[in-house]
């Protein structure tokens, strides 16, 4: 009786299980209405290109990155061959001056005049002694290069409080225009260094696009004409031997609505190196939407 | 072997699977499109069987062809039916994940589907009267009930997938065959 049973439910099984196998054969092989079909592959394309952007972004971000550590580890190491390799008064004079030596020819300037001092001090005397020569021409030297240094630090304690900026940001979804006013709050450094100490807003002005899809994600969407305000500060500290600045800067997004390119909880946080007297350029990340979505760029800066 | 056609070519160039597969791997765009065409319907079909809601499952599609297009370089061809399984299985997965995102997975007896009207654009078929059937079964059930008899998972890998036990599989498929036996007797289709 139970064999007979357990046989009867065991077919009803095997019939229930082969039915929906069947028609799900069936169903498989039904096609789906051609606008879903054309829907789901613009979706599919659409952030299939979200992703190449976001690697190409990516590739940008990290070959400036690396442009900047090669250029600053060339910078430090300059700056160690001068600082190892700086001439005693005897080396000095056998060798002369290098070619880092950027002062050469105001030294030469300065033994020239010296030299005519002596001539005109002592105008009969037929030799004026090698050693007395070079040593004045040593002393001269030295007392240049401090003097050098000094200037430029005084140069660069006189530098405005007020700085204006512009700039853009070039990241995946577009070229963002950017224009900063910092306030320079503190000011400090030794004869090597300075550092500044700023504090500004920044507004970005991302023209096109944006809003959050389902999973987060900055896609091309809509048109924003309202600019993102930043609360930012910055740090900022120069070489006063080669002239070269590193800034780093991190900033809060002020104005959080709707219309907002940047959603929620929005911070900008980036590096840049000059690479003249008024242009600066490094990587730079804006991290949105509760720090769940990031959005890296280059960004590139001119100072006035 | 059987043959795909570019669609856009004047002499559209003759692919087997295993070249569209490597043009796939390529990133060749027309291949992925001619890949899409190709499986589009049955992965739609395949997600909404789990689904349920046709705006869920295109979802899961996308998402499971982006995931595609972005691993298909990992892929190694076995000969025909395997890329039909690994796609398969990714878009199983995809709805896998969506259920559990939305906390959908808790076995809920009471919970059956409101199925809207015309599913489909094709008249319906008996057929599809037999697999809607299946997807007003409560969740728990449909998932067990898909991944067993459909898809042929065992039951120690339901349970793998679904962090439930072995034994709360069993009887969950037993229950989905009690609930669909009756249904499938009253259409007429046991």
């Amino acid at each position: 009786m139970n064999a007979h049973s357990n046989n009867k439910v065991k077919k009803s099984v095997n019939l229930i299980d082969r039915a929906c196998q069947k028609a799900n054969t069936i169903v498989e092989e039904i096609s789906i209405h051609s606008d879903i079909k054309r829907r789901m592959w613009s979706s599919i394309n659409q952030k299939l290109e979200n992703i190449n952007k976001r690697v190409l972004s990516w590739f940008l971000l990290s070959a400036t990155s690396i442009s900047l550590l090669v250029a600053a580890h060339i910078t430090m190491d300059t700056i160690y061959d001068i600082d190892q390799n700086t001439p005693t008064p005897t080396q000095f004079h056998s060798t002369l001056v290098t070619d880092q030596f950027v002062i050469k020819k105001e030294v030469v300037a300065l033994e020239k005049i010296k030299h005519k001092e002596l001539i005109t001090i002592n105008p009969l005397r037929n030799e004026i002694p090698t050693s007395l020569s070079s040593r004045e021409y040593m002393y001269c030297q030295q007392e240049k290069t401090n003097l050098e240094y000094q200037t430029s630090f005084l140069k660069y304690k006189a530098d405005k409080r007020i700085e204006i900026t512009t700039g853009v940001l070039i990241s995946e979804l577009n070229i963002q225009p950017e224009i900063a006013l910092n306030f320079k709050i503190f000011d400090f450094g030794n004869d090597k260094y300075s550092n500044k100490i700023y504090a500004g807003i920044s507004a970005s002005f991302a023209k096109n696009k944006s809003s959050n899809t389902n999973d987060g994600q900055i896609v091309s969407k809509k048109i924003s004409y309202l600019p993102a305000v930043f609360a930012q500060s910055i740090f900022e500290r120069k070489n006063n031997k080669n002239d070269s600045v590193w800034t780093g800067k991190i900033g809060y997004l002020l104005n959080q609505s709707a219309q907002s390119v940047f959603k929620k909880n929005t911070i900008k946080i980036g590096v840049q190196k000059n690479i003249g007297k008024h242009i600066k350029i490094g990587p730079e990340v804006i991290i949105t939407n509760n720090f769940n979505s990031y959005l890296p760029g280059i960004g590139i800066t001119v100072t006035s | 072997m059987e043959a795909l056609l570019y669609k856009t070519n004047n002499k559209p160039p003759i692919l087997d699977e295993g070249q569209l597969i490597k043009q796939c791997q390529l990133f060749d765009p027309q291949a992925q499109e001619l890949l899409y065409q190709q499986y589009a319907d049955k992965m739609y079909h395949v997600s909404l069987r789990y689904l349920s809601e046709e705006m869920e499952a295109e979802d899961t599609v996308v998402e499971g062809f982006v995931k595609i297009f972005n691993k298909i370089d990992t892929f190694e061809y076995r000969g025909k039916g395997s890329l039909n399984g690994w796609i398969k299985r990714i878009i199983v997965n995809e709805s896998l994940m969506k259920l559990r995102k939305r906390k959908m997975l808790k076995v809920d007896l009471e919970g059956t589907l409101q199925l809207s009207s015309g599913e489909s654009i094709d008249s319906p078929i008996f057929e599809e009267e037999i697999l809607n059937e299946v997807k007003k079964l409560p969740k728990g059930y449909r998932t067990v009930f898909n991944m067993y008899v459909i898809e042929g998972y065992c039951h120690k890998d339901i349970a793998k997938h679904l962090g439930i036990s072995e034994n709360t599989s069993k009887s969950q498929l037993s229950k989905a065959r009690a609930s669909l036996s009756k249904t499938l007797i009253r259409i007429g289709a046991i």
